[in-house]
């Protein structure tokens, strides 16, 4: 593996002891006879109260790592080699029992879709008392509650202690999803994953959402996971990005020198072709399309879409190293800071 | 603009019933999801409906399509009234209005071959013998091998199918083409390729477009025009570029504003309205102005009577619309304790 290697033990007591470290982690899909390589080596580190964002296009493998953390990936898929490790714990070597009591407790996930991750036959105040209840052993059932309408104050729900008692369809997808967010801050996790949390949502109520998700981080000083294709919510929440791109990171650095300063070409393609606001400009596509999983090209798999590539980009796997003056910057590409 | 418009839609309404729940409880009630809607689009023309989720703006595009029946108001194309017709007459208009819809993957019939769902309007149009000479033909138009046509939707990609419904669309040289969100599936690079390719079918065939969507990067990028909608009312409506630089209504100035800036440093320093509370139920819109409830302006007056689109002034504000007497200064301004 090409990654940086991280210390075997992180010790709990250093300045910047990651929160989740993830030392080149590899999952593979098996499908009707083939296999397929869906993350291909990947290492990336977040430390208390940090904010990253994953971001790339469809099947660039971003939710996957999300759910290989959580230890919930999907039939067919696994983790064929790397570690995952959550405050000091290997996940991956960890017992069915011993991964429950970490999902919804020192980690947890907020999903796109907040109407199939609430159970549609109970109140939310008493799903949200029950995520207290499950991880936090001695709570009462009336403390819970008490808790959970806390929390769902804390999430900026008008009326909490009302609209504790309504069903989730009795609510918009906004209020469904501050839901979500209290239940995943509810054991004060030290991992917080948002897959897409604001996707689904109209522009203002994501506005509001992203502003109670960056609040209920900094309350709990968990380290944040945001996976997202909009690099707008990247620049409103994240303090570090990772591009990934055919299962592998791209770049990854500051987000003021990814999303400001990119020299990966796939990087400034993303960029490029992102409609803005304040411009008329055309967009500017990227040709071709994503390569699939099981028909990887050789070499960089970007290069069958880069305008830079040549005959070493089809001979040669870039490996991810440092760049350029802005710590952190690593970029993989045998032409990176090239010309635009 | 001038000569008249291709398209005139004029104090299109549309309310759809809600029946009382299965339990006999709840009334029988009314969504108003399109209530007193007026714009035109010139030939050659795009004007972008813009809004978020609720406020309309697939229904307009559906009752311009004829698919959905007004309830009152008027949709006049080259001219016709095209709300009563039926058989031949409306046959005809839909051969000059065609549509892509936002879900590449529903719009497509699994089991058919992707050269017979793009022939589909031509026969239709009683052409089918055109169809064999011309589905090559839209297929290179949108960027996609002639021999796609004997494959399966299943076998193409989002961006693609999008292409393969843009190629069935223009099979009969439609005069408008309605785009209900037609990008808002498809990743970032393969948005850009679509986005591209309209642009380029535009300039090439002089068509028209009625572009529905929630995106306002997008709109900004594609929209000589465009309405801002708030709950079955257009509230703010001009050229793109005037309404962008200098939005008015206290809606269009919060939705601008939510969106969140790729750049990293401006989206740290740029202003920011964060609305309070939910939209409002368009089964039961506040009285007045529509969006007085989440308005930081909003005065008594605002829920006395539905406030009209007025002109802005001269110069480059001509056609900048704006439906909020408050900030054009018609009503008192607000109190300073707001």
């Amino acid at each position: 593996m090409t990654a940086p290697a991280l210390p075997d033990e992180p010790t709990a007591a250093g300045p910047a002891a990651p929160v989740l470290a993830l030392d080149g982690l590899s999952v593979v899909l098996a499908a009707r006879g083939r296999e397929a390589t869906i993350l291909d080596g990947v290492s990336l580190a977040l430390t208390p109260g940090e904010t990253v964002a994953l971001v790339g296009e469809s099947g660039a493998g971003k939710t996957v790592l999300a759910l290989a953390v959580m230890g919930l990936l999907p039939d067919g898929m696994r983790v064929t080699g790397g570690r995952i490790v959550l405050g000091g714990t290997d996940l991956l070597g960890a017992s069915a029992s011993a991964l429950r009591g970490a999902r919804g407790g020192a980690m947890a996930m907020i999903f796109q879709d907040p109407q199939s991750s609430l159970h549609p036959a109970f109140r939310v105040g008493a799903q949200v008392a029950e995520a207290i209840r499950t991880h936090q052993a001695g709570v009462s059932k009336a403390d819970a509650s008490a808790q959970a309408v806390e929390l769902l104050r804390r999430v900026g729900i008008p009326q909490a202690d009302a609209r504790a008692r309504d069903y989730p369809h009795q609510m918009s997808g906004g209020m469904r999803q501050r839901v979500m967010i209290a239940m995943a801050i509810a054991n004060r996790p030290r991992l917080l994953i948002a897959d897409e949390a604001t996707t689904a949502l109209d522009v203002t109520v994501q506005a509001q959402v992203l502003e109670v998700l960056k609040t209920a981080q900094q309350e709990t000083g968990a380290a944040m996971l945001v996976v997202t294709h909009d690099l707008g919510v990247v620049a409103s929440v994240a303090d570090r990005v990772v591009v990934m791109y055919a299962g592998r990171i791209a770049e990854s650095g500051p987000v003021d020198t990814v999303l400001t300063e990119p020299a990966h070409p796939y990087t400034r393609g993303l960029l490029a072709a992102v409609p803005r606001l304040d411009e008329a400009a055309p967009v500017q596509a990227i040709p071709g399309q994503p390569p699939s999983p099981f028909a990887r090209p050789s070499g960089c798999a970007f290069r069958t879409r880069c305008p830079l590539a040549d005959e070493r980009c089809e001979a040669e796997d870039p490996v991810l190293v440092a760049f350029g003056a802005d710590a952190g910057h690593a970029v993989a590409c045998h032409h990176a800071g090239g010309p635009a | 603009m001038t000569g008249a418009p291709l398209l005139a839609v004029d104090g299109l309404v549309k309310h759809f019933p809600v029946h009382g729940d299965a339990y006999g409880g709840g009334s029988d009630r009314v969504v108003h999801a399109v209530d007193g809607v007026s714009f035109t689009i010139g030939r050659g023309e795009t004007l972008a409906l813009v809004g978020e989720s609720g406020c309309g703006k697939s229904t307009v595009a559906r009752l311009v399509l004829r698919l959905l029946d007004a309830t009152a108001g008027s949709i006049t194309f080259d001219g016709v009234d095209v709300t009563g017709l039926a058989g031949k007459q409306l046959r005809d208009v839909r051969r000059r209005v065609q549509v892509v819809f936002q879900d590449p993957f529903s719009s497509f019939d699994p089991r058919r071959r992707v050269g017979d769902s793009v022939a589909e309007p031509l026969v239709a149009q009683g052409r089918k013998r055109d169809a064999p000479a011309r589905v090559p033909e839209l297929l290179e138009l949108v960027g996609l091998d002639a021999a796609a046509a004997g494959r399966f939707p299943h076998e193409f990609s989002g961006g693609q199918r999008q292409r393969l419904a843009i190629a069935r669309a223009l099979s009969v040289q439609p005069d408008l083409v309605v785009l209900d969100e037609p990008v808002s599936a498809l990743d970032v690079s393969i948005q850009a390729q679509v986005l591209t390719l309209l642009a380029d079918l535009r300039t090439r065939f002089g068509l028209a477009y009625l572009f529905i969507s929630h995106d306002l990067a997008v709109v900004r990028n594609v929209a000589d025009r465009v309405a801002v909608m708030h709950l079955g009312h257009i509230v703010e409506t001009g050229p793109t570029a005037a309404v962008f630089a200098d939005p008015i209504h206290p809606y269009t100035r919060a939705l601008l504003s939510a969106v969140p800036d790729p750049d990293p440093v401006r989206e740290r320093t740029r202003e920011r309205i964060v609305l309070a509370g939910d939209p409002p139920s368009p089964i039961d819109p506040p009285s007045g102005c529509r969006f007085r409830t989440r308005c930081a302006l909003a005065l008594d007056s605002c829920a006395a009577s539905e406030p009209p689109l007025v002109h802005r002034g001269d110069g480059p504000s001509v056609g900048h619309l704006v439906a909020c007497p408050v900030v054009l200064g018609a009503a008192p301004p607000p109190s300073p304790s707001m």
